[in-house]
């Protein structure tokens, strides 16, 4: 702080006292100069990205050391010294490449001669030696012999040194002597001279003075200390250039003469400085109070230039993401440029702002797992939804995206106008870096870092992220989940400028953005939380309104003694607005658009996740078909387990939607096909909702954090119980009777439908003790055994018992989905029935059947034409009786057997081929693989082609 | 000229006929083709008259037969204002009429010197006969170079435009032969010029040279190598134009269950147009010998879902997959009326009551031991006596196993079950067929290890 506000104190008296300085141009030259030495005195601690080398990096760092050196020297601190000895040693180590190239520093030689020096002082002041605490005196001990060890080796050099102690810093490195660093020199010699001549009343200077042997050294090394070794980093930095001839002619040069006006001005301030110098020697200790200072010290509030805004700009960006560096100091002061930008310099600049403070709030959280706290986000997205608002307030203009070279170009620039004003006073103030780094683009191109799209896709990621952190059952969740629309609604704009621009690619990455935040919600819910948004933005919290106002109609007598007068006016309404390119009310219309918008534009993953929402969207408004032609039509049963692991899980979503789908609509046989692998096993880790425990899986940590990084957030999250309990009952509506008719011993052995149902009927079977039923499973397994005897009543009472149905989306939905249900069950049960005891009879009356199974006639008519004509049922109708007279085979003892023999052959010549060619493994699989095309004949038939959507389940992970 | 599709912009009325399919299908149709729809609709259906005329207008819009759109614009008069709205004037269609002369001309003399040389029956005959009939040989001989073919190609296709289908066949005809004799592949002009052909045949009556186009049409999709989508749409249209062919071609029954049964083509049908489903399924019906496509068709029934407006499928979804006879019977009178408002098939409708009756009754028969004739005249939509008479028929024609019990008024039926020993007999039928396969297959094995 103290010593920029000295800085610019200074300024003044400089061009006061400058002979030259007359002009307000001048003036501004040296505002700019100010800057920029502010940014090249911070860099010294991380390297800068256009001027520093690998050497000087580490020349600095062990300047940085030596001054600490120093500074324990001065209050005799021998612990300190010894540490940072040790560390000096170390980045000698480090530099050593640097070393061989360049020779020994010459500064790392002196430290070493003067270290010796004071050591050898401090040993021979024996009282001294005895107040010294005792770790003090143990590390003086350990200096004494570690140092004469180390100096042993730099012995030549040290002599050497002793011989010419005066011999400028420059000649170490003797082949990049140049004028500049001689320059250089002198200047460092008048400043410390100047500090010599006039400091006095500061006490370390006093303590200096004492050491008078190497005034010059030592008044360099409090320059260190005071860590604004401006003239000599800038040396140091315009000889890399020149040594290491990298650079053009022209950059070289320019970097030269750059430097000569530094110093020169370092010279001057110099001068007039002194009187104030306590001051900064008290606060220059901390690298981050400087940056701090840096930033607070850029005087916001002032008025400026476009060009100083700019530059402004520059300066903060620069100390972004830099050790020390305060971020919240960083965020407030490009929230201030910003807001600057916003009243007086114009969209451009502001866009160019806006874009620096998001990314910088980007920057805020370190680690993956973190997610980005509510208020950043907020502001984030309200900053986001700023620059939405100007780009679409200024058709025409479109971001471009600054890359590394721009950005060392707008260094440059910067650098070039300087020269520039310093050399011929150049009025080119307006001129932008922007401009100046891409003088080829169109005008209207902002060239702003980051890109839209990226932050977007972020600020979606944090969302997302925080969903999943946040426990869903806290208030918190709840309130996070208000941003939702605020987020889809930015995200309408993004993608509306998106198409402005004409890049469609990243508008279709944004319309997918907004399905998936779309498609999981049912139309009635979508619609609620909309009006409830409409209603939050215009009237606040539905809360903090008036009791008496909340559902009073609009009163047409105003008597305060009859009503409450915050009723009067009636309830507050608020209408629900949407973007232009969704419908109001319309959920499904708002999908389908940005859908086919996607499937227009998108790439192929855009696409088949916008093709998986739209499915899973379709499927949760029961329009199964749609959804199942969508599906088929996509032919992403056969891709979906090469894709990458998130759109597995949304296909499998998508899936078990189109599975509660199809059971919803009474579609027994479809549901079973699409819910029966995903929930055979693994469902939560299918569908990513919730983690198995530990203990049991077989995931090294890394995947468990993978796994936990993709959970679907709570809220999105598909019933398991319901889930769960549809599969269950649509398994035993199709497997009871498939059992029964094997039980019956009338169709033979008969594949398994549902292995799962199976098993989990045969664990239920040998339990010892069957209590009532508990859970889910429990009631429909019960249910399936009261199913198995045709006693429809009791299964139908206990499945219908459970609470789920109660989840089934929709208004009456859930009514409507038992009754189903009680049908069904009616029919199965008639049907399992027959299969099973149709064999105790010789004929059975319709009548009887309908009243027993409560059916109508005509439909138990046709179930059981159905079974005579699949010859599921051997018999047939007495139409004038209406009974069914079965016609019984009972095959005698021989003849069974001959049925048997003739099996049993079939089966071996079945098997023969198969073993001679060797391959009965693979023939055996085939056979399994299309018995389950059977299966799902429904999804085969349509495309014949192999889309076996087992295969695909079985490969998911 | 493939990629014309006309829509009917008449505004029907919906009760005129609720099975009318002609709005879906014209889409599909090349605007030539929907003449003979309109005018069948014209005649046999309750549209208005001036409605269809209005359609017919529209129709004629982008084609050159200038002069018959006069003729009915005309006809149409301005005193039916709201018809009228929107339709050229008739001094703007004559304007049109000459610029359309022009262009023929123009076109007429750039054509002159192929036409000339093709013009000739005798000598193409003779061509033909002495092997010069190639595209080189004419090039050689006389100077006929791929532009005058394009030219060549372009009035025909003029020629089509103008109602001048037999003239658009020959040159068409022509230009195929020469420029793509056989084994070489259409290219795009040779694809439109095939399309073009066998609408000109179709418009011409000649349905074995359409049966013919339509085979080659139908290869030529497959080998054009469109992208999928493209080739799906073709395949739709081909599907529609086929229509008239196999509802008029003598062996069209056969060729329009084995195209649309076709993989490809079923999965055109079920995405893009599934009213089609309405011909496959009239056609299985009344084709006694494919009566094994009947599953497949079934199944694919099964799997549409908004096929409830159509008597037809509706018939056998009732039949096959819900059993439900009352509503087969309440939908087969429903059929009737479909299948008369229908261009393609008003000339099948009486056989396909008689089959569908048929398809009823023998399902009834396979399970039911006693039927009341009664009740089976109601279920056949026909009288008792005539029910009698038409089992008895059955009966004598050993079409069926049964008796008449007289005085109950009943049909009993003889039981069918397969006994023990036929059981026996058809599993081990091919036992030995089986192990004589597999006898030999080791031997060549065995004589391929040695």
């Amino acid at each position: 702080m103290a010593s920029s506000r000295f800085w610019a104190g200074s300024d003044d008296d400089s061009s006061e006292d400058a002979s030259d300085a007359s002009s307000v141009e001048e003036e501004k030259v040296k505002t700019a100069n100010r800057w920029a030495t502010v940014s090249d005195s911070e860099s010294s601690d991380e390297g800068e990205r256009v001027v520093k080398s690998a050497k000087d990096r580490a020349w600095d760092g062990m300047k940085a050391v030596i001054a600490k050196i120093g500074n324990s020297k001065k209050i005799g601190d021998w612990n300190g010294i010894q540490t940072e000895f040790e560390n000096l040693n170390k980045m000698v180590d480090k530099a050593k490449m640097h070393i061989m190239k360049e020779g020994l520093p010459r500064f790392y030689v002196r430290t070493l001669a003067e270290l010796e020096d004071f050591l050898f002082e401090a040993l021979k002041d024996k009282e001294a030696q005895k107040k010294m605490s005792a770790s003090n005196g143990r590390s003086l001990n350990r200096m004494k012999l570690t140092l004469r060890k180390h100096n042993k080796t730099y012995e030549s050099q040290i002599a050497a040194y002793k011989a010419d102690p005066d011999a400028p810093d420059a000649e170490d490195d003797a082949a990049s002597s140049d004028d500049s660093s001689s320059d250089d020199d002198s200047s460092d010699d008048d400043s410390s001279d100047d500090d010599d001549s006039d400091d006095d009343s500061d006490a370390s200077e006093s303590e200096k003075e004492k050491k008078a042997e190497k005034p010059k050294k030592e008044a360099k090394n409090l320059e260190d200390m005071d860590s604004d070794d401006w003239a000599s980093s800038e040396s140091e930095s315009s000889e890399s250039e020149s040594e290491e001839e990298t650079g053009a002619l022209k950059g070289r040069a320019k970097w030269l003469k750059t430097t000569v006006v530094t110093t020169k001005r370092v010279k001057k301030e110099k001068k007039v400085d002194p009187k104030k110098k306590e001051k900064k020697v008290e606060d220059a200790a901390s690298l981050a109070s400087k940056a701090k200072s840096s930033l607070a010290a850029l005087k916001l509030d002032e008025p400026m230039s476009g060009e100083t805004f700019d530059k402004k700009l520059l300066e903060v960006v620069a100390s972004r993401g830099r050790k020390g560096t305060d971020a919240r100091e960083l965020l407030a002061a490009l929230e201030a440029l910003a807001g600057k930008a916003k009243r007086s310099f114009g969209y451009a600049r502001e866009l160019g702002a806006l874009m620096h403070l998001i990314a910088a709030q980007f920057d805020a959280n370190r680690t993956i797992d973190d997610y980005m706290d509510v208020a950043t986000w907020r502001s984030c997205h309200g900053q986001l939804g700023r620059v939405v608002a100007v780009l679409s307030a200024h058709p025409g203009v479109s971001l471009g995206s600054i890359d590394d070279d721009d950005f060392a170009d707008m260094h440059v620039a910067h650098a070039l106008a300087k020269k520039k004003k310093g050399e011929d006073e150049d009025e080119e103030e307006d001129e932008k870096p922007e401009a100046a780094a891409a003088p080829n683009d169109d005008p209207d191109a902002v060239k702003v870092v980051g890109n839209l799209l990226t932050f977007l896709a972020r600020l979606e990621d944090e969302y997302v992220k925080s969903l999943q952190r946040i426990n869903p059952h806290t208030h918190e969740y709840v309130s996070r989940l208000r941003d939702e629309a605020p987020l889809t609604d930015l995200a309408a704009g993004v993608q509306a400028y998106y198409v402005r621009v004409g890049d469609d690619k990243a508008a279709a990455t944004v319309a997918l953005l907004r399905v998936e935040h779309m498609y999981y919600k049912h139309e009635s819910i979508a619609s609620a939380v909309r009006d409830a948004q409409a209603y939050r933005a215009k009237w606040g919290n539905r809360g903090d309104a008036h009791a008496a106002s909340r559902h009073a109609a609009v009163a047409t007598e105003r008597d305060a003694s009859k009503s409450h007068p915050g009723a009067w006016l009636g309830a507050a309404t608020a209408a629900a607005t949407a973007p232009d390119d969704e419908v109001v009310g319309d959920a499904s219309a708002s999908v389908r658009k940005l859908c086919e918008y996607v499937y227009a534009h998108g790439d192929d993953r855009c696409r088949t996740r916008a093709l998986l929402c739209h499915v899973a969207h379709h499927a949760l408004h029961g329009r199964f078909y749609v959804a199942r032609d969508l599906l088929l039509m996509s032919h992403l049963q056969d891709t979906a387990y090469m894709s990458d692991v998130e759109t597995q899980i949304l296909y499998n979503r998508s899936m078990v939607m189109l599975g509660l789908c199809a059971f919803r609509n009474g579609l027994i046989h479809d549901a079973h096909a699409c819910l029966a692998e995903i929930c055979s096993s693994r469902v939560k880790e299918l569908l990513a909702q919730g983690m198995q425990s530990a203990r049991f899986s077989d995931k090294n940590p890394e995947q468990e954090k993978a796994e936990r990084r993709r959970q679907t957030p709570y809220h999105m999250h598909i019933n398991l119980d319901l889930l769960e309990c549809c599969h269950l009952t649509a398994a035993m509506l199709l497997e009871v009777p498939n059992m029964s008719v094997e039980a019956g011993g009338a169709g033979g052995h008969k594949r398994p439908i549902s292995r799962h149902f199976r098993k989990h009927l045969d664990i239920f079977n040998r339990q010892v003790f069957t209590g009532p039923p508990e859970n889910t499973r429990d009631h429909v397994l019960c249910a399936a055994k009261a199913l198995g005897v045709g006693d429809w009543k009791t299964c139908a009472d206990l499945v219908l018992r459970l609470d789920v149905w109660a989840l089934v989306p929709g208004a009456g939905e859930g009514d409507r989905v038992k009754a189903m249900i009680e049908d069904k069950i009616k029919a199965e049960a008639l049907r399992t029935y027959l299969f099973a005891y149709s064999s105790a009879y010789d004929a059975l009356s319709l009548p009887q059947l309908c009243d027993m199974f409560q059916l109508p006639k005509n439909v138990a008519h046709g179930l059981v034409s159905k079974m005579m004509i699949n010859r599921e049922l051997k018999g047939a109708w007495d139409q004038p009786t209406e009974t069914i007279v079965l016609h019984r085979l009972e095959p005698s003892p021989l003849q069974a057997l001959a049925l048997h023999y003739a099996d049993k052959a079939a089966a071996l010549v079945e098997a023969r081929p198969a073993a001679a060619y060797g391959d009965a493994q693979r023939r055996r699989g085939d056979r399994r693989d299309g018995g389950n095309r059977g299966s799902n004949a429904n999804y085969k038939a349509r495309h014949g082609d192999n889309q076996d959507r087992r295969t695909a389940s079985q490969r998911r992970w | 000229m493939a990629s014309e599709t006309a829509q009917s912009t008449a505004s029907k009325k919906v009760d005129a006929s609720e099975y009318d399919l002609t709005q879906k299908i014209s889409p599909f149709l090349d605007a030539h083709l929907v003449f003979p729809l309109l005018d069948f609709l014209e005649e046999n259906t309750s549209y208005e008259a001036g409605s269809v005329q209005r359609a017919r207008l529209d129709l004629l819009a982008p084609t050159n037969m200038v002069d018959y759109a006069i003729e009915i614009r005309s006809a149409l008069g301005d005193a039916n204002a709201a018809l009228v709205e929107g339709a050229p004037s008739v001094e703007a269609m004559e304007a049109r009429r000459d610029a359309v002369f022009e262009a023929m001309e123009a076109l007429e003399a750039k054509v002159q010197r192929v036409a000339e040389v093709l013009e000739d029956a005798e000598a193409v005959e003779q061509m033909k006969r002495d092997g010069t009939y190639t595209a080189a040989d004419l090039e050689a001989k006389h100077g006929i170079g791929p532009a005058n073919w394009a030219d060549y190609f372009e009035f025909a296709k003029f020629l089509y435009e103008c109602g001048d289908y037999e003239g658009a066949r020959d040159m068409l005809d022509h230009y195929l032969a020469l420029c793509f004799p056989a084994g070489k592949k259409l290219d795009a002009s040779g694809f439109r010029a095939l399309w073009g052909k066998f609408g000109s045949e179709v418009l011409l009556k000649n349905w074995e040279g359409a049966l013919h186009d339509l085979g080659r049409l139908r290869a030529a999709i497959d080998d054009f190598g469109a992208p999928p989508l493209e080739q799906l749409q073709q395949r739709s249209w081909l599907l529609h134009w086929s229509l008239f062919v196999f509802f008029n071609h003598a062996k069209g029954h056969d060729g329009i269950i084995d195209l649309f049964l076709n993989e490809k083509y079923l999965q055109a049908i079920q995405t893009n147009c599934p009213w089609l489903l309405r011909y496959l399924t009239t056609a299985v019906i009344i084709n006694k010998r494919r009566r094994s496509t009947l599953k497949d068709l079934v199944r694919v029934i099964t799997m549409e879902h908004d096929l409830k407006a159509d008597p037809v499928t509706q018939f056998l979804e009732c039949l096959y997959v819900k059993f439900d006879f009352e509503g087969a019977q309440r939908t087969l009178a429903e059929c009737d009326k479909a299948l008369r408002s229908d261009y393609f098939l008003c000339n099948c409708a009486d056989a396909f009551m008689e089959d569908a009756r048929l398809f009823v009754f023998e399902t009834y028969c396979r399970i039911h031991t006693k039927i009341d004739i009664g009740m089976l005249s109601d279920k056949l939509v026909m009288e008792r006596e005539k029910a009698e008479r038409w089992v008895v028929d059955l009966i004598r024609g050993a079409l069926l196993d049964a008796k008449i019990d007289s005085q109950d008024s009943c049909v009993v039926m003889g039981t069918d079950t397969t006994s023990v020993y036929s059981q026996v007999i058809d599993k081990t039928r091919d036992l030995s067929n089986r192990s004589a396969a597999l006898l030999s297959a080791l031997e060549t094995k065995i004589c391929e290890a040695n």
